[in-house]
């Protein structure tokens, strides 16, 4: 029995090759729960929920007449679901800038060693774990109503009171700043991100002259442009879907200024039967929300670099 | 790792088979707390009785429509069911066929000799008796005495007097104050009840609505004067109130607010909110408004037998204990409404069981009310809080529509409902 | 001093002058006939004097500290830097944590001085709201066993995530296969699925399955058997990244099988962001009030999200400080397992996002 080289090489080669093989179907069997998961769980109700876009699937009557696409058509010219996607967009638009930037400043200023640091950022995260729960809900009207604490302050300050759950732009603005109120997730993350970025740039730059903001604009940013990309998208995906609270606080009110596309979706099914509509207007904020989804990675190679090459997040 | 997940899947079709299989009966219904106690304690007893175990289901009033409808809807409703008068009517399925048993066909168990014929008739939809009504109710006035008394006046026996409580009010009291307090479907009802003492017809018969747009404008404007003349606070200042619904809202309990109008079946958790020291009293209807005796009565609710519930006969030997049987009329006595069974409500009166106050006042909406309802009044579309009625009111109060332009709105979208 | 600084610090010096006289204005009383009525601007300044006042000393302070701050040595600055870090982080962390500290507190108060007052102290302590948030409801229901019930099926889904999501993760993370990539790109598309598409055909296939209302919380548990929570897949691939591969080799020429290095090799070096998916999921399923709303029916089986919103209904009248109790006593657990796993948590936040 001689291990000749030539046989301890061939051995060698067949253990890869079997490995190889192994490999191929070991890791597809490691994700077939997930695969048989997906497909129950998300495939078929996606699909099915397309399907019921094309009918008037109502509640209690079952289907089924494909209207084609009628519930679409509804979904941009009835005045009530146009509302909505007004609504949605102001409102993302407004909470995600204003949530990223407060993350951003407020790590930024966090970012330097100074006792309590952990003290100061706990405090700040607190809010984003309570997260969209009813209890912080029930606080948030608590807090605007028009003899609640904000207007109280508001009074010590000379101000006449702001009826908050009733002002169709204020109703709006406290839904905002329910979320923004919880961006210690994202400063976190811009925490470690700034943590990360060598602070001889920084020394280099002081030397060549360059002011702090200089610095923070031409240094800062672009390292930490995946962290801010990452936020900025699944921020805004989230905030695209926000249910919770505009469901709890306001109701959809006062007069529809705070309806969500989320909340019509909803209320069309549960309230209205109409299952078909509500599908389509599901769909809708889908499109829309991989629309900008897409918008966002494609717009990565312009302003995020990543300090490997191969361009993933 | 697959021996695990199949283990895993079969153990939980074991258990949802088992769950499926259990006996008794269930039981669902909404109220407040007092109603829910009540109700237990009858069931309790029905369970001491027959032997029957029953599970009940309950909550409050918000959110419960939505998680009926669904239930209803994928037929998984439960056995017996507390059911709101207009879903007799919208919980049908897409052959017509309503979703909840024909109770004609346990007549030999429920004494339906005990309810008034046009009680039943009011449940009854296409031949068939789909529910069986609890307690006839209807809107009225009711006051907190202390606070009209603080501003130096009587409750209001007439409109002329409502009106005029406004100003006082504001003067005496405070700019806060109001002497009535009306969410939108308070408005919608009130302006229905004004329009029916004025003209005196139904609301809506056959699918057809019976007033013109400018009848219906009056009545808009009925309700604008209203809050011009200071009599009610603007939607605004309501929804700014943070509160759900009148009785949770700190205003209401504290008397800032001093009237309300709501059924007879359910104004006693209003006075039970108010807080110590206030006076709940039952008003009187404006005979000052026109020639006839305005308003509605509507069945409150009703108890119905799901279609699918498997065991319909035990289910009917609930419903009449609960109704019908001295027991179950003991405990459960006016917990929604005068009852409408002769004998349930013989027994109250008799050992004076019935709560005063619900009884004054609905003997009053009794005696009063002569006109009827029709089904789609309570439509989701229309009553929601995304509803037209809300849309109506509520553009009114904050100035999107005027008057003629809000008597449009409510008349296009009810006839987009009647005519669906 | 540039001609900008020069101009805030007159404007500063105006808010701060207007302020004093609108404090020092007697605002008219009702009655006094006689005393001298203020004209109308005075009145606007007696009001607003507060406002004026605070929003002066805010650029006073500014323009100060950017003159000075030009002017010193570097210790200097870096004093002046660093304090003035600490007074943004205090107001901005006093912002962030004052509507939690008043929910608090006003559980301790007694209904009429919640809205009448700021203080977070009670002037009158009293145990009522937590008395009242004790309330049995039917006999069925109080906040204890609605926290039980919260537990029943939070526990089970945070295990079964943890599991499944590793396995799924190691499967995509270390191995290839025909489609791998296909599949890893469905993978990150059901990332930005929106909830709300599915929930409708959901509901009616649970309700086909009868999961709806089980007392096994069935539709809210089996789903993260199947490692669905595509966020912590997502994390565990990009930490599982890390882990260098010669580890993996290194356990397979030692003779483990697939499984066994999972369990012996990685695992131990996953341990942290397993720990933290753990941690997220059991703060996210806490809070799940959709989940619970749709598919948990009798009030027995109500978890805390959905007895929080019941207890506002329920009860006749509406006491704050009973709302506010049952709703702190309902975050209580998030609270504390996240003061006690803070950095697990940051660690594990950071560790899907940033590279490197």
């Amino acid at each position: 029995m001689t291990n000749g080289s030539s046989a301890v090489r061939s051995d060698l080669r067949k253990k890869r090759r079997f490995s190889k093989l192994e490999q191929g179907y070991m890791g597809f069997i490691l994700i077939l729960p997930w695969l048989i998961g997906f497909c129950i769980f998300k495939l078929y109700p996606f699909i099915s929920s397309l399907i019921y876009s094309f009918t008037d699937y109502d509640l209690f009557k079952g289907a089924q007449n494909f209207v084609g696409f009628e519930n679409y058509i509804d979904a941009f010219t009835k005045s009530k679901n146009v509302k909505a996607l007004q609504v949605t967009f102001a409102y993302a638009f407004m909470t995600v800038p204003l949530k990223l930037i407060f993350a951003l400043f407020i790590a930024y200023i966090l970012n330097f060693k100074i006792k309590g640091v952990g003290l100061f950022r706990t405090a700040y995260y607190v809010p984003s774990i309570l997260g969209g729960s009813v209890a912080i809900a029930v606080l948030w009207r608590a807090l605007f109503k028009s003899d609640g604490v904000i207007n109280t302050i508001l009074a010590m300050l000379g101000f006449d009171s702001i009826n908050f759950l009733a002002d169709r732009s204020w109703a709006l603005f406290i839904i905002c700043l329910l979320r923004v109120w919880q961006f210690g997730s994202a400063m976190v993350l811009f925490l470690a991100a700034l943590k990360g970025v060598p602070e001889d740039l920084y020394e280099a730059a002081s030397i060549d002259g360059a002011s702090k903001s200089r610095q923070f604009l031409s240094i800062t940013i672009p390292i930490i442009s995946p962290v801010i990309f990452y936020n900025l998208v699944t921020q805004l995906v989230q905030a695209f879907q926000e249910f919770n609270g505009p469901y709890i606080i306001t109701n959809g009110g006062p007069r529809n200024a705070t309806t969500l596309i989320s909340l019509i979706v909803y209320n069309s099914a549960f309230k209205d039967y109409k299952v078909g509509l509500s599908s389509a207007m599901a769909w809708v904020m889908f499109v829309i929300t991989t629309i900008f989804t897409i918008i966002a990675f494609a717009s990565q190679k312009k302003w995020v670099y990543y300090s490997d090459d191969d361009g993933r997040g | 790792m697959k021996k695990l997940i199949a283990c895993v899947l079969t153990l939980v079709l074991a258990v949802s088979a088992v769950g499926a299989m259990a006996e008794g009966l269930t039981f669902s219904w909404w109220g407040g707390d007092a109603r829910h106690e009540a109700t237990q304690a009858a069931v309790a007893a029905f369970t001491e009785a027959t032997g029957v175990t029953v599970e009940n289901t309950y909550s409050a009033w918000s959110g419960w429509e939505d998680k009926m409808s669904q239930y209803f809807a994928s037929d998984s409703a439960f056995d017996v069911n507390q059911v709101n008068w207009n879903w007799l009517f919208s919980f049908v399925d897409g052959e017509g066929k309503s979703k909840m048993y024909d109770l004609n066909q346990v007549a030999d168990i429920i004494d339906l000799t005990q309810f008034a014929d046009a009680a039943l008739a009011q449940c009854t939809v296409n031949g068939e008796l789909l529910a069986i009504p609890v307690s006839m109710t209807g809107r009225i006035f009711y006051w907190n005495e202390t606070t009209w008394q603080k501003a130096g006046l009587e409750t209001p026996k007439t409109l002329a007097e409502l009106m005029a409580a406004g100003q006082i009010f504001a003067e005496k009291l405070g700019d806060e104050y109001y002497p009535l307090a009306l969410g939108t479907y308070d408005k919608m009802i009130l302006m229905v009840h004004y329009l029916e003492c004025k003209y005196g017809t139904d609301w809506v018969t056959d699918n057809k609505l019976n007033y013109t747009v400018e009848q219906i404008a009056e009545g808009v404007q009925f309700i604008q004067d209203l809050e011009d003349a200071h009599v009610i606070p603007s939607a605004e200042t309501l929804i700014g109130d943070g509160a759900d619904s009148l009785d949770k809202n700190p205003k209401w309990m504290d008397g800032v607010y001093a009237g309300i109008w709501e059924w007879d079946s359910s104004a006693s958790k209003f006075g039970a909110a108010l807080s110590d020291g206030q006076n709940f009293v039952v008003g009187e209807y404006f005979t000052d408004i026109g020639e006839f005796q305005g308003g509605f009565t509507k069945v409150s609710l009703a108890l119905c037998i799901a279609n699918s519930a498997a065991d319909k006969q035990t289910a009917a030997q609930l419903i009449e204990f609960l109704l019908n049987s001295d027991e179950g009329a003991r405990l459960m006595n006016s917990q929604r409404g005068i009852p409408l069974s002769a004998k349930a409500n013989a027994l109250c009166q008799t050992e004076g069981l019935l709560d005063p106050m619900v009884a004054e006042a609905n003997g009053k909406v009794i005696a009063w009310c002569k006109n009827g309802l029709d089904p789609q009044f309570e439509a989701a579309a229309l009553k929601n809080s995304d509803g037209v009625y809300a849309d109506a009111f509520d553009g009114l109060s904050y100035g999107d529509y005027d008057v003629e332009e809000a008597a449009e709105v409510l008349v296009e979208g009810i006839n987009e409902v009647l005519g669906a | 001093m540039s001609k900008i600084g020069i101009m805030f610090l007159v404007l500063s010096i105006v808010l701060l002058g207007l302020g004093f006289y609108g404090g020092s204005v007697q605002m008219p009383e009702a009655t006094a006939a006689e005393a001298a009525q203020p004209g109308a601007a005075a009145m606007h300044l007696a009001q607003y004097s507060n406002f004026y006042l605070l929003l002066g000393g805010v650029i006073l302070f500014t323009v100060l500290y950017f003159t000075i701050h030009k002017r010193v040595g570097l210790k200097t600055q870096h004093l002046m830097s660093t304090t003035v870090r600490y007074i943004i982080l205090i107001v901005v962390g006093v912002f962030m944590v004052y509507p939690l500290l008043w929910m608090v507190s006003a559980t301790f108060k007694d209904n009429n001085e919640i809205f009448s007052t700021l203080n977070l102290i009670p002037a009158r302590p009293t145990m009522e709201g937590y008395k009242l948030a004790m309330t049995n409801y039917g006999g069925d229901i109080n906040i204890w066993s609605a926290m039980l019930n919260t537990y029943k099926y939070v526990i089970p889904r945070v295990i079964f995530t943890v599991i499944s999501s590793t396995i799924t993760a190691y499967g995509f993370g270390r191995f290839r296969f025909r489609g791998r990539n296909a599949l890893f790109a469905l993978l990150m598309a059901t990332l930005f699925l929106p909830q709300v598409v599915l929930n409708i055909p959901q509901f009616l296939m649970y309700r086909n399955f009868g999961w709806v209302d089980s007392p096994l919380y069935l539709a809210m548990i089996v789903p993260s058997l199947f490692a669905q929570e595509t966020y912590f897949v997502y994390m565990l691939i990009q930490f599982m990244r890390n882990i260098p591969r010669e580890l993996d080799e290194a356990a397979k020429i030692d003779g483990c099988n697939i499984m066994q290095t999972l369990v012996l090799v990685l695992v131990p070096m996953l341990w942290p962001a397993m720990v933290s998916a753990g941690l997220f999921q059991f703060m996210w399923s806490s809070n799940d009030f959709m989940g619970p709303l749709l598919y948990v029916n009798s009030p027995s089986r109500y978890p805390a999200t959905l007895f929080v919103r019941m207890s506002m209904d329920a009860d006749t009248g509406f006491a704050w400080n009973r709302v506010m109790a049952v709703s702190l006593i309902s975050i209580m657990p998030s609270l504390i397992v996240f003061f006690l796993a803070q950095s697990q948590f940051m660690d594990g936040v950071t560790a899907g996002a940033v590279k490197g």
